[in-house]
């Protein structure tokens, strides 16, 4: 029980914190190139990204407050989407600069593609985690 | 051999703290040294390249365009400056000029090869002393006006670039520079005046500088041997009406060899401090797991299991961790450094050039290699030190303890 309670802290603290980190890539660490008159690619990739950033910002928290383990496993499933758009956004839907002297195409695209596989990776290891203790459950029956 | 393997790992999934506490400092410590290797190595590879590139000892460049121009020479991307005058020819006539060749730029004009915009470039086969060294294989009769030489990263399709409309054959592929360099396309000087009619006709955007035919954007010099390049720099003042400012790509090589230099110092050290550091944590935990472990060696040795096989257990298992370990940071470091390459380059003002698959994969082995040496020489000690006492003395003090 005391396992299964710190994988929840543990996992949803990181998702949260991942969503924070996806929503200040483009605005704070790596930012996107800055506007003038003309809007860019990247502009649109950063408000899409915010976006999705505080999505899974949210649905971190939910993962940290909600002790149902089925809740969790729902919430852990939606969030697959959501963290594919991370990576297709700047990548294919809306996309960076594409001069590699511009700092969106060589700072916020690879930054947000790693984001992107560490919650990919972070999220299907807490599913691992959370079917696993459901198979074991069965066993026991 | 096997056996022993399949035991020892079964121990390492068993100990999940000890594992992790292990694990845990490997990890980091091939991460530094797979990142400080990958970044050492494509900071030098580029700076090679930056040599082979700066290939002259004057370029002219029209008067307040310096910086632009030195911009150009490191990160290749090209700006719009032009001369009003053919001052190639003038200056090819000059006292102590080996050589003389000049480039058009035309810059960043979409094509349909791409999704991003290339650069395209106009230059003087007969003259020319820039591109040769790049291009990979050498160009038999010569290029034609509907020929042209492509960077390493534009993708011809079946031989042919198109370009506004136009399809062009592709003699040559140039070699990769890791700078803006890669996404141009090179023409010769005798298609400018057809491919600044078809771009136009195609909608592409052209300022009246560059819709004018005979204009230059820099002139590359090479002086004779052993010339002075200021008394050639003397003539230009002289016999050149249009003012123009001076860059050296030698000197700038050289400034950048310098800082280079000083980045290779700065981290050599990183490596060297954070290495001992974790050396010694490494060291530290063995020895700690080793006290924890007496009793069991002690007991392993009453049984009767030979001192030859206990330590070939714990060898297998320290090298099984450090392989797992040294594996792990690795990855991390493609997984988190490879990626910022560029950006890497762009803070550093240096050019970078990343390593390709067959290197990166030497590299990843030369890693595991230092860590798993690293990591036997620290575990000498407290391999040692568990069979320093006697099995009877080592049991009793656990038992009093």
């Amino acid at each position: 029980m005391k396992l299964q309670q710190n994988i929840r802290w543990i996992f949803g603290s990181l998702i949260l914190l991942n969503g924070l980190l996806v929503a200040s890539t483009p605005t704070v660490l790596f930012p996107v190139c800055k506007s003038g008159g003309v809007r860019m690619a990247c502009y649109y990739t950063k408000q899409a990204e915010i976006g999705l950033g505080a999505a899974i910002a949210f649905i971190g928290l939910l993962l940290l407050l909600i002790q149902k383990r089925e809740i969790r496993i729902g919430l852990s499933l939606s969030l697959l989407p959501l963290v594919a758009l991370v990576i297709v956004y700047p990548t294919y839907l809306l996309g960076v600069c594409h001069s590699n002297s511009m700092s969106c195409h060589v700072g916020t695209l690879p930054a947000l593609k790693v984001a992107g596989s560490i919650l990919v990776v972070i999220t299907l290891i807490y599913l691992r985690l959370l079917t696993r203790k459901e198979e074991e459950h069965v066993d026991r029956r | 051999m096997w056996i022993e393997g399949k035991e020892v790992w079964k121990r390492i999934k068993r100990n999940h703290t000890s594992t992790i506490l292990f694990l845990l400092p490997i990890a980091l410590f091939s991460w530094l040294v797979f990142g400080g290797i990958l970044v050492d190595a494509s900071l030098s590879r580029g700076m090679k390249k930056l040599e082979q590139r700066l290939g002259a000892d004057m370029m002219l460049v029209p008067q307040g365009q310096a910086e632009q121009a030195e911009g150009f020479l490191l990160e290749g991307a090209r700006g719009s400056f032009y001369f009003h005058q053919n001052i190639e020819d003038v200056i090819s006539k000059m006292e102590g000029v080996q050589e003389v060749t000049a480039q058009f730029f035309l810059k960043s004009l979409s094509a349909d090869c791409c999704t991003s915009e290339v650069e395209i470039v106009f230059y003087h086969p007969e003259t020319d002393f820039l591109l040769q060294p790049w291009i990979e294989s050498q160009i038999k009769d010569g290029i034609k006006e509907n020929q042209v030489v492509i960077g390493y990263a534009i993708e011809p399709e079946n031989g042919k670039l198109r370009l506004f409309g136009q399809s062009y054959d592709v003699v040559a592929k140039m070699a990769e520079t890791g700078t803006s360099l890669d996404k141009s396309v090179y023409f010769p000087f005798s298609a400018l005046k057809e491919v600044l009619k078809t771009a136009k006709k195609k909608g592409a955007f052209l300022t009246d500088e560059q819709e004018k035919e005979a204009l230059l954007s820099t002139v590359y010099i090479n002086v004779l041997p052993g010339y002075d390049t200021s008394k050639v720099l003397e003539q230009c003042h002289k016999q050149l009406e249009e003012p123009f400012d001076v860059v050296y790509p030698r000197k700038i090589q050289s400034s950048m060899g310098e800082e280079l230099n000083g980045i290779y110092t700065l981290l050599h050290g990183m490596i060297w401090i954070g290495g001992a550091l974790l050396t010694a944590l490494f060291f530290l935990l063995h020895m700690i797991f080793a006290k924890s472990r007496m009793k069991e060696v002690a007991l392993l040795r009453i049984f009767g299991v030979t001192n030859g096989s206990i330590r070939n257990m714990l060898w297998t298992e320290n090298l099984f961790l450090c392989l797992i370990g040294s594996g792990l940071g690795c990855l991390f470091g493609v997984w988190f450094i490879y990626p910022f390459g560029h950006y890497i380059g762009m803070v550093l003002h240096m050019p970078y050039l990343g390593p390709s698959g067959l290197e990166m994969l030497l590299q990843w082995v030369y890693t595991i290699g230092i860590v798993m040496a690293v990591g036997c020489l620290a575990s000498l000690y407290p391999t040692w030190y568990v069979f320093g006492k006697e099995p009877y003395i080592a049991l009793r003090k656990e038992g009093e303890n």
